[in-house]
C-alpha cells in the first residue's frame, strides 16, 4: 500500500507525494508521456536519443550531473517503447536541487550541436555494443519486424538502423522538445523523506511559470488482427538455436491483461513453472525455456522464448512445446499452480513498495496509465483471476493460426 | 521560455547516521544481524559461508554445489523445492563465489514454517541428482559457448587470470572441459565438507519479528558448525606480458581493461584511495566518463572500481569502446592517470567528490534492504561496525595533496596490466607487441 497525495499545477503538470519519514533520502522521478511508439519510421530511435540529451546542458545549468553530485546526488533515466522516464534520488535535505535541475531543463533545453554530435556518438556505441556486438543482439529487431506490420512498435527503442540516429538534426531536436517536453506532457512523483506541503510549495515555484504546451494527442495506427501465422528464419553467427513465438495480446489496460500476465507466470515464472519441468528438465528438448509479456501499453506480445538443446531434433521439440501450449486452451490449470501465481504477485509488489524510488516509479507509471489509485490495486486485480479466467485468456490467445515464428539459428560452416 | 528562480542552497551532507544491526547468536554460535524496518511482512534472509573457489579441491565445484543445491534434498526432488518455494511467492537461492558461497531467501513472513523443511534440507542434506548434476554440465558446455563470443567475458576473465594464473582460485576459467569433468561425487564431497558444517554469518532484512529468528535457529543454529581453511593452493602467477591483445575477428567493439593488484580495505591508504578511485572513474562525472564518454563519444561507459578478496584485491578499468578509437581511447586512459599524478585535484572537484560519495553512503543505508548489502560488504571485508563513519571522516578530510601522494604510489602506467578483447586486426599486425603510448 503506498499512500499518496496528488495535485495538478496550472500549466497541466501532474504531482503525485509519498511521503517516507523514515528515509533520509528523497527521489524525484519525471515521466514524459513520449516512447519510441511516437517516431517518425524514417527517424526511428529518436526518443531515446533524445534522452541523452536531456543530459547535455539546459539553459540555465550547463551540466546537469555535475549540479546533481554536488547536491549528493546521482540520476539516471530510461526510455521505452511507450515513456521516457528520468529520476533523480538524493538527500532529502537537497530536495529542491533536484526541483531547479528538473524544472530548468525541462524549462529549455540548451540545443547545441556539440552535444547533440557527442550523444549521436555515445548513442551509436550502445546500438553497437548491445545490439550489433551480442550473439543475438538484433533479435527484437526481427520480432518486432515480424510481430507488427503498422503499430510502430515494429521497432526497438534503439531505433531500427544507426543511420536514423546518425541523422538526427538539430531541428528534429528542437521540434521535439516542444512537442513533448512541456509540463502538461509530464508527471513529477517525489518520494521519501519529505512533507507534501513542502513539495508542492516547490512544485509551484519551480515548474508553476513553464508554459504548457499544445496538447500532444496520440493518434497511431492500431495493429490489425493478425490473419494467418507468419514464420521467419535467421542464420547468423550465433552458437546455439533459438526460438522465438509471439501472439498478439491485449493492451496493458485491458480487463484481460493480469489473465494473461499469470498465464505466462504458470507457464514459466521459475523453475516450477510447466515449460521448465517438462521441457527442460524432464523431456530435455531445450536448454532454457521462458514465456512472458511485454506489458507495453497498445496491443502487446505474449512470447515464448527457447533455446533448443543440443543436437534435438527441433521440430519435435517444437511439436512438443505446441502441445504443452494447446494443453493451455483445453484444460484449466489447478488451483494450486494459480495460487502460486497470485503469492508471487503479491511478493513481487510488496518487495517493489521498499525503496524510496520504486515507489516515485511506480506512482508516476500508474498515473500515465490511467490513474495513481491502480497503483493500489494492482494485487487485488492479480487476487481476482481464476483458473477459468486463465483457460479463457489461453484459449484467445494462444491460437496456431496468430503465432508468429522467428528461429534464430546457428550458421552452418559452408562445405567446400 | 519562464524566468526561473535563483538556484536553491545546497547543504552539506555532513553525517550518515547508520544504525548497526542488532546481533543475534544462534545457540550453536553463528552470528545473525538484523536489520529492521519493512512497511510489509517481508524477509530477505542471507547466509554467508566460506565455501566458494577457494574452498574447494576440483575448479569449478564450489559454483556447480552452490548453483545445484536446489536441486534435491531427502525426500524433495528439484521440482518438489521450487514448487514450494515459488507457491509460497519466495525465492531461494544459492550462488557461488570467490570466497563465499551465498544462500538468498526472499519471501513473505507468513509462510516461513512451509519453508523451513527445504531451507533446513538443502543446507544440511543436499543430494545432487545425478540427473540435475548431467543437465547442469550440459546446459554450462553451451552457455559457455555463447559467454565466449562475447568481447566483455573474454576481457573479464582473461584479466583474473593475467593477474593470478591459470591454476589460482581467483584466476582460472571455466571451459566445456573442466565442466564435463565435474562429478556428483565431488559436488557432494563439497558440500559436506563445507555448507554443512562450516560457521556461515547470517544477516535478515526486512520485517524482523520473533517468527524470523525461530526460522533461523531452526533452518541454521541447532548443529555443530565449525571454522573451516581454504584448500591450500600455489600463490599467485602473474601473466609474463602486461600487454595482452586478444584479436576477434569481426568485432565493432573492443573490451578494454586495465588492472593491477591493490591493497586491502583494512590498510591504511584504502579509504583515501577509494576517494581517487571515485575521482578518476568511480562515478559518472569522473574524469574517464568525461572524458572518454561525454568529450570523445569513444564509448557508453568507462569506470574504475577495486575489487576485494579474502586473499587479494584488485584495481581495475572497464570499458567497451569502438575497435576503431581503441588506441585513442587508450592513451586517454593514461593520460588522465598521469594527471592525476602531476596536479592536485581542484578543491571545487573534490567538494563534488566529497557530497557525491556522502550523499551515495547516505543511499547505501537507506532501508533495511540497503543496509543489508552495505552490513554484507563490511563483514565480508572484516570491517568494523563503526566502518562507515571511517569512511565518512575520510571523505571529508582527505586533502588534494593525500590525493595526489597516492595517485604517484598506486595510478602508474609501468605495472598496470593492459588487456584488450576485439582489437582491429590491422592494429594487432602492426602492433604485436603491444603499443607504444
Amino acid at each position: 500500500m503506498i499512500s499518496y497525495h496528488q495535485h495538478t499545477l496550472a500549466n497541466g503538470l501532474r504531482i503525485l507525494v509519498h511521503e517516507d519519514s523514515s528515509s533520509p533520502m528523497a527521489a524525484v522521478n519525471v515521466l514524459y508521456d513520449v516512447g519510441a511508439r511516437d517516431e517518425e519510421a524514417g527517424r526511428t530511435g529518436f526518443a531515446h536519443l533524445f534522452e541523452h540529451l536531456m543530459f547535455g546542458g539546459s539553459a540555465g545549468v550547463p551540466e546537469f550531473d555535475t549540479v546533481l553530485q554536488r547536491a549528493g546526488g546521482n540520476n539516471n533515466a530510461y526510455t521505452t517503447n511507450d515513456l521516457t522516464n528520468y529520476y533523480d534520488v538524493l538527500p532529502a535535505a537537497n530536495l529542491e536541487t533536484a526541483f531547479w535541475l528538473e524544472a530548468d531543463r525541462m524549462n529549455l533545453l540548451d540545443f547545441s550541436e556539440r552535444s547533440l554530435d557527442v550523444q549521436r556518438k555515445v548513442v551509436c556505441e550502445e546500438f553497437k555494443e548491445h545490439y550489433i556486438n551480442q550473439p543475438y543482439g538484433d533479435v527484437w529487431h526481427k520480432l518486432r519486424a515480424l510481430a507488427y506490420t503498422v503499430h510502430p512498435y515494429r521497432w526497438p527503442t534503439i531505433g531500427l538502423e544507426l543511420s536514423h540516429v546518425e541523422e538526427a538534426s538539430l531541428d528534429d531536436v528542437r521540434n521535439f522538445f516542444y512537442r513533448f517536453y512541456r509540463p502538461n506532457n509530464a508527471i513529477l512523483a517525489v518520494s521519501g523523506g519529505v512533507k507534501t506541503g513542502q513539495v508542492l510549495e516547490l512544485a509551484q515555484k519551480w515548474f508553476g511559470g513553464i508554459e504548457q504546451g499544445t496538447p500532444n494527442r496520440r493518434n497511431l495506427p492500431m495493429e490489425p488482427f493478425q490473419r494467418g501465422s507468419r514464420q521467419m528464419t535467421v542464420e547468423a553467427d550465433v552458437p546455439v538455436d533459438v526460438l522465438y513465438r509471439a501472439w498478439p495480446m491485449c493492451t496493458r489496460t485491458h480487463a484481460d491483461y493480469h489473465a494473461t500476465d499469470l498465464l505466462s507466470d504458470t507457464l514459466s515464472a521459475g523453475e516450477s513453472g510447466r515449460l521448465h519441468r517438462r521441457l527442460v528438465m524432464e523431456n530435455e528438448l531445450f536448454s532454457d525455456l521462458e514465456a512472458y509479456v511485454t506489458g507495453s501499453f497498445d496491443q502487446g506480445l505474449f512470447v515464448v522464448e527457447g533455446k533448443f538443446a543440443e543436437g534435438v531434433d527441433r521440430a519435435e521439440a517444437e511439436a512438443a512445446l505446441d502441445e504443452e501450449l494447446q494443453r493451455m486452451r483445453r484444460e484449466p490449470v489447478s488451483e494450486e499452480e494459480v495460487e502460486k501465481a497470485r503469492n508471487q504477485s503479491e511478493a513481487y509488489e510488496a518487495f517493489g513498495n521498499v525503496s524510496v524510488l520504486g515507489k516515485a516509479m511506480k506512482l508516476a507509471y500508474y498515473e500515465l496509465l490511467g490513474d495513481a489509485s491502480l497503483v493500489n490495486e494492482e494485487m487485488e486485480q492479480y487476487r481476482r483471476v481464476t483458473a477459468a479466467d486463465i483457460q479463457r485468456v489461453a484459449d484467445e490467445v494462444l491460437q496456431p493460426e496468430k503465432c508468429n515464428t522467428l528461429h534464430y539459428l546457428a550458421k552452418q560452416p559452408v562445405l567446400s | 521560455m519562464a524566468q526561473l528562480p535563483a538556484p536553491p542552497l545546497m547543504h552539506p551532507i555532513t553525517d550518515a547516521h547508520f544504525v548497526h544491526p542488532e546481533k543475534h547468536v544462534l545457540s550453536n554460535g553463528v552470528p545473525l544481524y538484523a536489520i529492521d524496518g519493512a512497511a510489509d511482512d517481508i524477509l530477505k534472509l542471507e547466509a554467508v559461508f566460506p565455501a566458494g573457489r577457494r574452498y574447494e579441491t576440483a575448479p569449478g565445484v564450489s559454483a556447480a554445489a552452490a548453483k545445484l543445491m536446489t536441486e534435491g534434498a531427502p525426500g524433495l526432488n528439484g521440482t518438489a523445492i521450487a514448487e514450494t518455494v515459488e507457491r509460497y511467492g519466495a525465492s531461494l537461492k544459492v550462488r557461488g563465489g570467490f570466497d563465499y558461497t551465498t544462500l538468498q531467501l526472499q519471501g513473505l513472513n507468513r509462510f516461513l514454517d512451509r519453508l523451513l523443511p527445504v531451507v533446513h534440507g538443502i543446507v544440511y542434506e543436499a543430494s545432487y541428482p545425478e540427473k540435475e548434476c548431467a543437465n547442469y554440465v550440459r546446459n554450462n558446455r553451451q552457455k559457455i559457448k555463447i559467454r565466449e563470443q562475447k568481447v566483455d567475458y573474454l576481457a573479464d576473465t582473461g584479466l583474473r587470470e593475467a593477474l593470478y594464473g591459470p591454476q589460482h582460485p581467483y584466476g582460472y576459467k571455466m571451459t566445456g572441459e573442466l565442466f564435463s569433468s565435474l562429478t556428483r561425487q565431488s559436488l557432494l564431497d563439497h558440500h559436506r565438507r563445507t555448507i554443512a558444517q562450516s560457521q556461515p554469518f547470517l544477516i535478515a532484512a526486512g520485517r524482523i519479528t520473533d517468527q524470523v529468528l525461530d526460522f533461523a535457529e531452526a533452518a541454521f543454529g541447532r548443529s555443530v558448525r565449525t571454522h573451516i581453511a581454504a584448500t591450500p593452493y600455489a600463490a599467485a602467477q602473474p601473466a609474463a606480458s602486461l600487454n595482452i591483445h586478444q584479436v576477434k575477428t569481426g568485432s565493432v567493439q573492443s573490451a578494454l581493461r586495465f588492472a593491477k593488484p591493490i591493497m586491502a580495505k583494512s590498510h591504511e591508504d584504502y579509504r583515501r584511495f577509494f576517494v581517487l578511485n571515485t575521482i578518476l572513474g568511480g562515478y559518472f562525472g569522473s574524469r574517464l566518463m568525461s572524458n572518454i564518454r561525454e568529450d570523445k563519444g569513444y564509448t557508453y561507459g568507462i569506470y574504475s572500481g577495486m575489487t576485494h578478496l579474502d586473499d587479494a584485491s584488485y584495481f581495475y578499468i572497464s570499458a567497451e569502446v569502438g575497435s576503431h578509437v581503441c588506441q585513442p581511447a587508450i592513451t586517454e586512459v593514461y593520460t588522465e592517470m598521469q594527471r592525476l599524478r602531476d596536479t592536485p585535484v581542484g578543491d571545487e572537484e573534490l567538494d563534488l567528490v566529497r557530497n557525491y560519495l556522502l550523499g551515495t553512503i547516505l543511499g547505501s543505508i537507506d532501508g533495511p534492504f540497503r543496509t543489508a548489502d552495505t552490513v554484507r560488504g563490511i563483514l565480508q571485508g572484516h570491517l568494523p561496525m563503526d566502518y562507515v563513519q571511517q569512511l565518512v571522516d575520510t571523505i571529508r578530510t582527505v586533502t588534494p595533496v593525500q590525493l595526489q601522494t597516492l595517485a604517484k604510489r598506486y595510478l602508474l602506467q609501468d605495472d598496470l596490466l593492459e588487456l584488450v578483447v576485439g582489437w582491429p586486426e590491422e592494429a594487432a599486425v602492426s602492433g604485436a607487441n603491444g603499443v607504444g603510448v
